[in-house]
């Protein structure tokens, strides 16, 4: 046999349930007939919540306490009690990386703007104030180089290609003749000892002065001398400074 | 028992008994990975440190709070929010050493020797003693990256470098190497390789577990 409040929350749910769907016809459709029908169905909501206090005065009448009444045991309150200290402990270390989110991205975009004009002074010999050249996606294609008395001195640029391991990303520098006037490597993955001396000045140095014609490998008629045992990587050095000198050529 | 021991002796065991990757063998994966120089071995030392302290202080003092049923997900979070700013603040001032540690600092979040210790120790001690405890293990580790780092670098590039820092002048950045030791050995590219670690770090294990267990011979009985 059921009990007398378990009739009275199985009511309440059947009204609610009924009431619910009554007011979800007036979200398909609005008309007089909807309006009605919805404000029928608030009515059955408002049975139900009847039934439900009333069912609760029940089983409040009948145990007499009202934790029994909801059914709250000692695992309920320490299960609450965890979750409510997760939380907290997740709000905490959440509003700590905010905090520090914010304090670091201001020193982010100094440090990223400090390494990009320290790179390209490097290849550009001379040069201390950049500006972006942007295509139509506003990225930077390259960059004009000016010196400190506010002259066109040259072009600076970026350039990646794949090299033996991953992509290997350099900053080159041109005259305004289109004489190569530096290069560097700002990442690669090569091998060290191998591909990785391509980051060394000793590979870096031949670039300098070097015109389009010449810039190829000894073993193409050019002026760079490849590393040994590491032509893939050398190859992609040259390739990668070609590719975007005859690039900025066109433009 | 462990209460009464003293806070020095805390952190001799981090470094010597307990020494995380010697003894314990956890954390072998950065280990193995970051070794390449003294100086990256340095730098993931340091992170990793302040990684640890931050972690056995936190759990330490809300170890009576912390519900054992959750124990593990509330680590995860303490150690992760110190993981990750450390991850911000080095991309921030310390783009080369960023670059170099790459997807290892994050991945301190599952490095089991932070989170053994916050299991293992702070989770059942009190505040001072975990904090030595989170020193002497940091110490062995940092001592352990760098020695492994030293001897790969040595022998892979012929010389050692270190304190190659990015410092701020005058809000500009430049390159200041501080010292280089060179020391004419022709060098094996092999130990720079990943399979120089493996070779490093097995005949350094190889060596303490030889010497310690000489050593608790020569005492008489194990320790």
């Amino acid at each position: 046999m059921v009990e007398k409040e378990l009739k009275f929350y199985y009511a309440a749910l059947l009204l609610g349930i009924i009431g619910a769907l009554c007011i979800l016809v007036f979200m398909v459709g609005h008309s007089m007939t909807t309006m009605m029908v919805m404000g029928f169905g608030m009515f059955l909501i408002m049975l139900g919540v009847l039934s439900l206090l009333y069912g609760i005065y029940a089983d409040y009448k009948r145990t007499g306490s009202l934790r029994e009444t909801f059914g709250v045991t000692d695992e309920l309150i320490e299960a609450i009690g965890t979750i409510a200290k997760l939380t907290l402990i997740v709000i905490v270390a959440a509003a700590a990386l905010a905090v520090t989110y914010e304090a670091t991205q201001e020193q982010l975009k100094i440090t990223s703007a400090g390494v990009e004009s320290e790179i390209f002074s490097r290849v550009v010999s001379g040069a201390t104030s950049f500006k972006a050249v942007m295509d139509e996606s506003e990225e930077a294609i390259y960059y004009e180089a000016y010196d400190d008395a506010g002259n066109l001195v040259g072009y600076a640029f970026y350039s990646e290609i794949m090299g033996c391991q991953d992509v290997i990303k350099i900053a080159g520098g041109i005259d305004l003749d289109y004489r190569v006037t530096g290069v560097t490597i700002v990442r690669h993955l090569e091998t060290p000892g191998l591909g990785a001396k391509i980051a060394e000045p000793e590979f870096q140095e031949q670039f300098r002065g070097v015109t389009i014609e010449e810039l190829r490998l000894t073993k193409d008629d050019g002026k760079i001398d490849a590393i040994t045992g590491a032509t893939i990587s050398s190859q992609a050095v040259v390739d990668a400074m070609r590719n975007k000198i005859e690039e900025i050529q066109r433009d | 028992m462990e209460e009464r021991r003293s806070l020095s002796s805390e952190l001799v065991r981090g470094i010597i008994k307990d020494n995380p990757v010697f003894c314990l063998v956890l954390g072998i994966c950065p280990t193995l990975a970051v070794t390449t120089s003294f100086e990256n071995g340095l730098g993931m030392g340091l992170a990793f440190t302040f990684v640890m302290l931050g972690s056995n202080l936190f759990i330490s003092l809300l170890r009576k709070q912390i519900p054992s049923i959750v124990r593990l997900p509330i680590f995860i979070v303490v150690i992760g929010t110190f993981v990750t700013i450390v991850d911000m603040v080095i991309e921030a001032y310390l783009p080369p050493l960023y670059e170099a540690l790459g997807i290892f600092v994050p991945l301190i979040v599952v490095n089991c020797i932070v989170i053994g210790r916050a299991e293992a120790y702070a989770n059942r001690n009190p505040v001072l003693p975990s904090i030595a405890d989170a020193l002497g293990i940091s110490v062995g580790f940092i001592l352990v990256l760098t020695l492994i780092g030293g001897i790969r670098e040595l022998l892979g590039t012929g010389k050692i470098t270190f304190v190659m820092l990015w410092l701020l002048e005058n809000g500009q950045l430049g390159f200041l190497e501080l010292a280089t030791l060179h020391i004419p050995i022709e060098p094996a590219t092999v130990m720079i390789l990943p399979p120089g670690a493996f070779f490093t770090i097995g005949a350094l294990m190889f060596f303490f577990n030889f010497v310690g267990k000489k050593i608790r011979e020569k005492r008489g009985r194990g320790d």
